[in-house]
């Protein structure tokens, strides 16, 4: 340790023990040639001598400077300066290898910021892994999978299941608060009392629920996300004990969430507890389960257990006591990460992928340029430098090249991750924690270290198979291309092309899925209409009546607006906001004890709804002025309801229990997102049903429907001036933000994919081209012993062709095998869509093809003395 | 080229180390000098060359066992003195035991008779 110490202090001080040699040999010389000059020897004569007896003074000078015992240092920065050399020397070599590097280094860390910010860092629980999200299992409509749970459900599922160590609920909610300068909604998350023990969360301020705080009388109190604490009460540890009025009613601030907490939604700012009133019936279903699984008891175990569980609360008129449940559970990450984690990990293979051509096109590189180096290597070894010493200073030169490849990627996927960002859809979790932090660099580090290995062996490979004198032969003359050499050309070639096809043909799959997806019939036109949302929240909407004179002069008013054609007022809006979901029944057809009753969409709408977004009406009326509280009840149904529950009779005239008659059939809209099949719907009456969450709609003849927004924004506010106004924006954007995720994902594969092309052709052309280099003079003999030029373009297009064979059959064939992969994130492809492939196998042998072209066309004009003599 | 002229240090090497501390027992004194002292002492028999020499100081100097600063010489010029540090002291103590049993092993065995008639 010690000497280590006095080695680097030597080290540095460097420059100064260069000089003290340098006088200290000196001194010797003249000590010496003084004392020869003592013995008799002239002053000239004696120098001379003294110089002979000391022999090679460069040499001494080294000897010496190995003691000092820095000898590898040196040898390192003699290789990275021969290497930086090198590379200075060839600016065009440098800089087409640097740039595929940073390129595919750069991809590769930009995706991996946001897997480590999104997927890796831990979720905000405790032990997340014991929790999972509990749901029933229902009806498409009424969320299929992810039915919602009705309290009774909940309070069975505590009384009898073994494998929870506690269940808790939510139901996301929304207040409007009214204490700031500007009216406000809030996102809000109703929860049960027990919600954060399950959780494993504390509150960073204050406290969290205590166990009598969700039920029914008990006193409001709500916990507040840090985000909202700060912006409103700017960190003010005060606000503690205070009260807020949240739509009407006080409620006291009892705590502050740690900032990471996001949980049931990112959205929320409020936590207030459920009151939980014991169930009359079964339903309504509302609430969403979180629960932590005993120490030891798998998921599995949980969900077998569940399934023999059966209800003993009080049944609906549909559902029987004694029923079994149909339970469905899924681990907390998964509901948080979603389908994001899969298209996440396929935009990392993907960027690997690219990685991985972008290596090998360097590797290329490196072989082509190592061929000229076959004399310089060949004639260190015949001098006696080891194998070894050889391979470290390629492998320096290699590391050095990726290494600057690295860095410059760096550079790259700091411009990327920040373009990511804006592209990304807000829909992704945890998007704000993505950076280049350690852990990215330390990737990319190692990403570049293993890259430089690869490629940087890549010449070894190949030249420790050729003998000494082989090579020494061959560099002297350049005749064919050895057949080792030519293999590993082919191999490399063939490597990149299936790799791009298996990135082409991903990639098409999901641009495909994608431009089916934004090809789906939602049923409604949207252009020009501007949406909002305004939740009648407090003491002023408590009352159905208060609703009923509210809404006809919010019509009314907006009506009258200039350019307003039609002004719709609903509960639901398509793509994917729909409010609820029930089950009926129709008059005249008793329910099936043994058969889970029939579920629709219930969507109330205005009279104008229908006309305000381009429903067609199928049979039958529309709603009119005419249906009011006092008319006869009446509702309207969707084509699939007709079909399905009508199949082979005329709807019009049957009654719906409590909705009433069904006076109309319209066309089927989606409101379950554009990929989910289409649901049952029935319409009902604003008149006659009530709902607090409205959608306000205005279809306009104005180009942008932005402009109205002031407009409607007066109106609202000279009919209450406490209301707020939500999700303000257009009909189109509200569709554009139910595809983002799927745009984002294939935006960038698509992106990768057109990487990936034009390095496996830039490949490509490089090794045909090489190749037709190394073959002038072969070329140059076929062509003087009479090959017609036909023949030799045939020549040089057959090595490309069977190498696009090659490449485009592997591609296929790894693609058959991993497109399955993809199969959760496309929708109506099939993961083995023909089209497809046919279509990518035609693009990359063709641009391989064309890639082969160009150098075969300059094979032909070989001119055969010029060749011959070419040495 | 360069490996011949290693293998020739490394030949002499324990033995031209264990020769310049003890030659640095007397004081401190710079490289010719020392070259010169063993010339003498050895009835000149050994010749020390500078190409082994210097590397051979740099390498005691590295290893701890001397010392060096510069200082005048007799003749007033700046010349780099080596000296010896308690390390090398105590070195030169294993190192010359060494040697006396290496080389009253080797004298055993080159004259096995001197033994017999004992």
């Amino acid at each position: 340790m010690n000497s280590f110490f006095r080695k680097l202090r030597w080290l540095a001080q460097r420059r100064d023990k260069e000089a003290e040699l340098r006088e200290e040999l000196r001194f010797h010389l003249d000590e010496e040639a003084g004392h020869r000059q003592e013995d008799g020897l002239a002053a000239d004569e004696a120098r001379f001598a003294a110089r002979r007896e000391l022999g090679n003074l460069t040499l001494v000078e080294e000897d010496t400077r190995a003691a000092w015992g820095w000898t590898w240092l040196e040898e390192i920065t003699q290789d990275l300066r021969y290497g930086l050399r090198l590379l200075r020397k060839s600016p065009g070599f440098t800089a087409v290898a640097l740039l595929t590097l940073a390129l595919g280094i750069g991809a590769n860390t930009a995706i991996f910021s946001v897997v480590n910010a999104v997927l890796l860092k831990s979720l905000p629980f405790k032990d997340p892994e014991q929790l999972v999200m509990v749901w029933n299992r229902g009806a498409a409509a009424a969320g299929g999978d992810r039915t919602p749970l009705a309290v009774a459900d909940l309070l069975d599922w505590r009384a009898q299941n073994r494998s929870f160590a506690d269940i808790a609920a939510f139901q996301l909610d929304s207040f409007n608060y009214a204490g700031g300068d500007l009216p406000e909604q809030l996102q809000a998350a109703n929860v049960t009392a027990n919600f954060f023990s399950v959780l494993g969360v504390q509150a960073q301020l204050g406290r969290t629920f205590l166990p009598k705080e969700d039920r029914p009388g008990a006193q409001h109190v709500v916990l507040l996300s840090d985000g909202f604490w700060r912006r409103r009460f700017a960190g003010d540890t005060q606000v503690l004990g205070r009260t807020l009025d949240l739509g009407g009613e006080a409620y006291t601030v009892i705590g502050i969430l740690p900032a990471r907490l996001d949980f049931p939604a990112k959205e929320v700012s409020l936590w207030t507890t459920l009151q939980l009133k014991p169930p009359t019936r079964r339903g309504p279903y509302f609430l969403t389960g979180v629960a932590r699984l005993k120490k030891d008891v798998s998921l599995q175990r949980a969900r077998v257990e569940m399934s023999t569980l059966k209800t003993s609360y009080p049944s609906s008129q549909y559902i029987l006591s004694g029923q079994q449940f149909n339970f469905n559970a899924l681990p907390v990450s998964e509901f948080i990460l979603g389908d994001v984690r899969l298209a996440l990990l396929v935009l990392m293979a993907a960027a690997t992928l690219v990685l991985l051509i972008a290596t090998v096109n360097v590797a290329n590189l490196m072989v082509v340029r190592s061929a000229g180096r076959v004399k310089e290597m060949s004639l260190r070894t015949a001098l006696g430098a080891s194998s070894s010493r050889i391979i470290r200073q390629l492998l320096t030169e290699s590391t050095l090249l990726a290494l600057t490849g690295g860095a410059l990627g760096t550079l790259l996927a700091v411009v990327g991750v920040r373009v990511l960002l804006k592209i990304a859809p807000d829909t992704i979790p945890r998007l704000s924690q993505v950076g280049i932090d350690g852990r990215v660099l330390g990737w990319t580090a190692l990403v570049s270290v293993v890259t430089g290995l690869l490629f940087g062996l890549a010449p070894k490979w190949q030249t420790t198979r050729l003998s000494l004198e082989e090579a020494l032969k061959e560099s002297g003359r350049a005749t064919t291309e050895s057949t080792g050499k030519r293999r590993w050309h082919n191999l490399l070639v063939v490597t990149e092309l299936s790799l791009a096809v298996m990135l082409l043909i991903s990639a098409g799959l999901l641009t495909k899925s994608f431009w089916r997806l934004q090809r789906v019939n939602s049923g409604v036109s949207t252009e020009r209409i501007l949406t909002m949302q305004i939740p009648l929240r407090g003491p002023r909407y408590e009352k159905a009546q208060q609703l009923d004179s509210f809404y006809p002069r919010l019509l009314e008013r907006i009506q009258t607006l200039p350019s307003v054609r039609a002004v719709a007022v609903s509960n639901s809006l398509p793509p994917d906001s729909n409010e609820y979901s029930d089950n009926f029944s129709i008059e005249g057809r008793p329910a099936v004890p043994s058969q889970p009753p029939p579920i629709a969409y219930m969507i109330l709408v205005n009279a104008d709804f229908f006309r305000a977004f381009g429903i067609p009406l199928r049979k039958g009326r529309f709603f009119t002025a005419a249906d009011t509280a006092n008319s006869p009840p009446v509702a309207i149904i969707s084509e699939t309801t007709a079909r399905q529950f009508f199949p082979n009779e005329d709807p019009l005239g049957k009654r719906i229990t409590e909705k009433g008659e069904i006076v109309g059939v319209v066309a089927d809209v989606k409101y379950s997102g554009l990929a989910d099949s289409m649901q049952p719907a029935i319409y009902e009456p604003l008149t006659q049903a009530h709902t607090w969450d409205a959608f306000l709609s205005v279809r306009t003849d104005a180009a942008d429907p932005m402009n109205l927004i002031t407009a409607v924004r007066d109106e609202i506010k000279s009919l209450d001036p406490e209301l707020p106004v939500s999700q303000v924006g257009t009909l189109e954007s509200r569709f554009a933000t139910a595809v983002a995720q799927p745009r984002f994902r294939t935006t960038l594969i698509a992106s990768f994919a057109a990487l990936a092309l034009v390095l496996a052709v830039v490949g490509t052309y490089g090794v045909i081209s090489y190749s037709v280099t190394q073959r002038t003079h072969e070329i140059g003999i076929r062509v003087a012993l009479g090959a017609p030029r036909k023949s030799v373009l045939k020549l040089v297009l057959g090595q490309g062709t069977a190498l696009a064979i090659a490449g485009v059959l592997i591609g296929l064939a790894g693609s058959f095998a991993l497109t399955g992969l993809l199969r959760n994130l496309l929708f109506n492809v099939s993961a083995t869509d023909w089209p497809t492939f046919a279509g990518t196998t035609l693009l990359l042998s063709g641009t391989a093809l064309l890639a082969c072209y160009f150098p075969a066309r300059r094979a032909t004009r070989v001119d055969p003395m010029q060749a011959l003599r070419h040495e | 080229m360069s490996r011949d002229v290693r293998s020739r240090v490394e030949l002499l090497q324990g033995t031209l180390e264990l020769l310049i501390l003890r030659t640095l027992l007397a004081g401190p004194t710079h490289g010719h000098a020392i070259a010169k002292h063993i010339h003498r002492t050895s009835e000149e028999l050994l010749q020390i060359e500078t190409g082994s020499l210097y590397p051979a100081l740099h390498r005691l100097e590295a290893k701890g066992w001397i010392g060096a600063s510069w200082e005048l010489s007799n003749k007033g010029k700046r010349a780099r003195f080596y000296r010896l540090t308690p390390l090398g002291r105590k070195q030169l103590v294993t190192e010359r035991s060494k040697w006396e049993t290496f080389s009253r092993a080797v004298a055993l065995i080159l004259n096995p008779a001197d033994r017999e008639t004992e």
